[in-house]
């Protein structure tokens, strides 16, 4: 028993050991064994190759943020719609059901955004 | 899934249906004039909010089993247990949405996706109370957290109200991680998610370090959301910054759905080492007990005074949680249901006093505890009712709060832990001081500057504070029914 105990203990702290140890080791090795060019333009902030201007620190339109949010709901949808479709024959009409229920309830969100004007651009 | 399991979660379909009514109703309201309608009433919402709350209430009921209703291939349980929890729950929440419309109107900001967002929290803590699956139970944590997170931003001009709401979801998102950690690291040691199978195997294997860690992780991870010293650095800011009904929601609701998962949990998942996990929470006890009770002596402002005082109650609970492990009997738990139903009633209403005075003089009163002084004679029955409340969170015969404090005690001096519960009673002495400082300033102090207030306490806000004083009075001089009810829960929970 305290052998068993001893061991355990020493595969957990095996475990954390490798855990840390790969993630210092990687940041150390490619700090160590990249090839290095010092340019002042490497430096400094890449914007598809325009030549940024300003501080990155304005305010952005908030609908960037409704969209975004928008699309992580709704592309997550098609993902739950994915395997259910594709094991539907054998889930029965129970399944069916369950997927109108899913989305039925989706629609309200997207009702609500609709009518809250965050498909409005002007 | 079949279709008899949907019975079990009417309650939650209730509230999921009055949720998307107020979600909907907002979206096609006809909009009058644009820039008065935050001030305006929200009957609709309010009215579509207390439906469904009280709803569920009474689906909950009606649902009374003879035996457990064991559904979605054992991940949740409707029995007795979830049905004490969906009542409270619902109640909490019922009071919390008779607080809220005046408070909001006086600060221009009454929308009815508040009601919405209440009622989702309150769908993620009956799944909470019913879960007995960790994913199930993860799932339904994150539900009431985020709409929590979303709740305590709601004043968003607002500088605290941002700060409460970001460090809420900073702290909650840490926490979520932890126990997720440690709920991975259990299903790594045993192949399952339910509460019966890990307890099993779990059961077996004795005090391996492995299973402790992972016991461990899911503790602290819980141990942020009862706001248990250490781990209860976000609670003053969060319960300062947030809006004061919700506030009162926060400090019963969530913490009262934590504990409930707690209790499942630990009894049904981590019986194998019971003694261990009750020394943790022993520690966690001593600790957030000692935490809440001396910094609440130094608060100047009477909401974050009873924000620690929250933290100190919930210390008082772990000691019941940890007499359940030490003694391996359901006896302490029972005393920290009846510590929950009362604290619910008690807390909500001493918050809702605060937001009774704040609906009144939003810009002249700023919670500290120089501008009560006087208010007491000035306006003897809110002072009445403060008072009340005050007494009850001391523990003072006559009152829920004794009661409460006596069961959870004395289930802590029958698990042979009689000097923990000496350390519990010489803080709630401690407390004393913080509590009826309050009233002695309401009713013994001349003021600088006379608190004006409007209007006296009517509408809704009026109803729920009377509930919360009958309740707290009923509670404290005729405790047999609830104690009667937590016997039934605890007959049948362990099934």
């Amino acid at each position: 028993m305290v052998n068993s105990t001893v061991d355990l203990v020493i595969q957990l702290a095996l475990m954390f050991a490798i855990g840390a140890g790969m993630a210092i080791m990687f940041i150390t090795l490619s700090h160590l064994l990249s090839p290095k060019s010092k340019n002042p333009n490497k430096s400094q902030p890449y914007e598809c190759g325009v030549v940024p201007k300003g501080d990155a620190r304005t305010p952005f339109n908030v609908h960037y943020y409704l969209v975004a949010v928008l699309f992580v709901l709704f592309d997550l949808e098609a993902v739950f719609i994915y395997p259910w479709a594709v094991s539907l024959r054998g889930l029965g009409t129970a399944a069916l059901i369950e997927m109108f229920f899913f989305i039925g309830v989706l629609l309200v969100g997207y009702l609500y955004a609709w009518k809250k004007g965050v498909f409005d651009w002007e | 899934m079949k279709a008899a399991d949907l019975i079990a979660v009417i309650p939650e379909l209730v509230l999921l249906v009055a949720a998307c009514a107020v979600l909907l109703a907002e979206a096609f309201r006809k909009e009058r004039e644009a820039s008065s309608l935050r001030g305006r009433p929200r009957r609709v919402a309010v009215a579509l909010a207390l439906a469904g709350t009280l709803g569920s209430v009474v689906a909950s009921l009606a649902l009374v089993p003879g035996e457990a209703r064991v559904t979605f291939n054992a991940t949740f349980v409707l029995d007795e247990w979830g049905i004490f929890f969906n009542v409270l729950f619902g109640v909490a929440a019922a009071l919390t949405v008779l607080l809220s419309p005046r408070y909001l109107q006086a600060h221009d900001r009454h929308l009815g996706e508040y009601y919405a967002l209440l009622l989702f929290t309150l769908i993620g803590m009956d799944l909470l109370a019913g879960a007995r699956d960790f994913l199930v139970f993860y799932v339904a944590l994150e539900l009431m957290a985020i709409s929590s997170y979303l709740l305590a931003a709601f004043f968003r001009y607002r500088l605290r109200s941002n700060e409460s709401s970001l460090k809420y979801f900073l702290t909650g998102a840490f926490a979520s991680a932890v126990l997720l950690y440690g709920i991975s690291l259990l299903y790594g040691q045993t192949g399952a998610t339910d509460y019966w199978t890990i307890g099993r195997i779990l059961g077996s294997e004795g005090a391996a370090p492995a299973v402790l860690l992972s016991v461990f992780l899911v503790g602290v991870g819980l141990a942020f959301k009862v706001s248990a010293a250490p781990f209860h650095m976000w609670t003053p800011d969060v319960y300062q910054g947030a809006p004061t009904p919700i506030t009162a929601f926060f400090s019963v609701g969530p913490k009262a759905a934590a504990f409930s998962v707690i209790i499942a949990a630990f009894i049904f998942g981590f019986g194998g080492v019971a003694k261990e996990w009750s020394v943790f929470f022993i520690v966690l006890g001593i600790a957030t007990m000692l935490v809440g009770n001396v910094v609440a002596l130094v608060q100047t402002n009477v909401k974050r005074m009873l924000a620690y005082s929250s933290i100190a109650h919930a210390g008082y609970m772990l000691t019941g949680l940890a007499a359940v492990g030490w003694s391996r009997d359901v006896y302490p738990a029972m005393g920290v249901l009846v510590y929950l139903a009362a604290y619910t009633f008690m807390n909500l209403g001493a918050f809702g006093v605060l937001g009774y005075l704040k609906t009144e003089a939003p810009s002249s009163f700023d919670y500290s505890l120089g501008r009560l002084a006087g208010l007491g004679r000035r306006s003897p029955w809110v002072g009445l009712l403060f008072s009340l409340f005050l007494i009850s969170l001391t523990g003072i015969p006559g009152t829920a709060g004794f009661i409460g404090k006596f069961w959870v005690f004395s289930g802590v001096v029958l698990a042979d832990l009689w000097w923990l519960a000496v350390i519990a009673v010489v803080l709630s002495a401690v407390a004393a001081y913080f509590y009826l400082r309050v009233i002695i300033y309401m009713f013994f102090r001349e003021p600088e500057e006379q608190l004006v207030l409007d209007r006296p306490l009517r509408g809704g806000a009026a109803v729920a504070l009377a509930v919360c004083a009958i309740a707290t009075v009923v509670i404290g001089v005729l405790p047999a029914r609830l104690w009667d009810a937590v016997t039934e829960v605890f007959a049948t929970f362990l099934g």
